[in-house]
């Protein structure tokens, strides 16, 4: 948790500290990208060896995915709902 | 992105399931997934710097800005309870593998120790494959439904893990909100889950 504050904090600096070379800057999509794929292919490779999860997949695997679906949408619905709600009353004028 | 991203997460899985990679070698790969998090985050950090658009982004919602985790959190509840009839446990199981909002460790280890192992190993996988969709399905939400519920689709994980996808498909404009509603839902974790299985 505090190493990846001071990631986003040193990220910070680098893109805010004039003299550092805008090349190092530019790469933040290969950072950024990069860094998603690395992530995801080592989460699939605890998720493929470890046992527990494969053997749970079989027991609670439908039942979980169901859920996870549901609080996805669930919390993609809801805050959809407010953001539109809230912007009709700030274009209306209310709360400025 | 999306393929890539999938395929990936293929990858990993079937290399870790048929064990291409030595199990010896399998406890070093933490440190794989902890450096691509550093070198996502620290690239999220430059982002936020060259693109500070995702400051004005908080700043034009002031206060209201809470809304946005709340909303969020509030919309899985409630459609993780009106599941509870297909769900085959209580509701009060159901709310609190809902509560876990994709921060799967957290989750299955507090659910593992207060309600057993069964629950702790289905919020495991449910918030294991939250984080999923996530990456999945961050894109789509984008393009279709706005800025507050792409935020939101990554419930506790889009102030870490998520917060790349993110970042990648605002062109960093999200980054901050993101920042702020995954560190509220992660905040909330700790204190919502244990309700349902404790107090209720």
């Amino acid at each position: 948790m505090l190493l990846l504050f001071i990631a986003l904090l040193a990220g910070f600096a680098l893109g805010t500290i004039k003299w550092i070379s805008p090349n190092i800057t530019n790469l933040r999509g290969v950072f950024i990208n990069g860094g998603i794929l690395l992530l995801v292919f080592g989460m699939g490779l605890r998720i493929g060896a470890n046992p527990q999860i494969t053997e749970n997949l079989r027991t609670v695997g439908l039942r979980a995915l169901f859920l996870a679906v549901l609080s996805a949408l669930g919390g993609v619905l809801g805050a959809f709902f407010v953001e539109k709600l809230l912007r009709k009353s700030m274009k209306g004028g209310n709360g400025k | 992105m999306t393929g890539y991203i999938a395929l990936s997460l293929g990858l990993g899985i079937i290399c870790g399931y048929w064990k291409v990679v030595p199990p010896v070698l399998l406890r070093y790969f933490s440190f794989l997934t902890d450096g691509a998090l550093f070198v996502l985050v620290l690239g999220v950090g430059m982002e936020v710097a060259t693109n500070r658009r995702t400051f004005l982004e908080v700043k034009s919602w002031k206060w209201r800005i809470v809304f946005l985790p709340l909303s969020g959190m509030a919309g899985s509840l409630l459609l993780s309870f009106m599941a509870v009839p297909f769900l085959g446990i209580s509701w009060k199981e159901a709310m609190a593998v809902a509560s876990g909002f994709g921060w799967y460790s957290l989750s299955g280890a507090l659910l593992t120790h207060l309600a057993g192992p069964t629950l702790g190993a289905t919020a495991f996988l449910a918030n294991l494959f939250r984080e999923i969709l996530t990456f999945l399905g961050v894109g789509v939400v984008f393009r279709y439904l706005g800025d507050w519920a792409t935020v939101a689709l990554g419930g506790a994980t889009s102030m870490d893990t998520t917060l790349g996808p993110i970042t990648a498909v605002s062109n960093g404009r999200l980054s901050a909100l993101a920042i702020t509603s995954g560190l509220v839902h992660s905040l909330c974790v700790p204190v919502v889950l244990p309700l349902w299985v404790r107090h209720l």
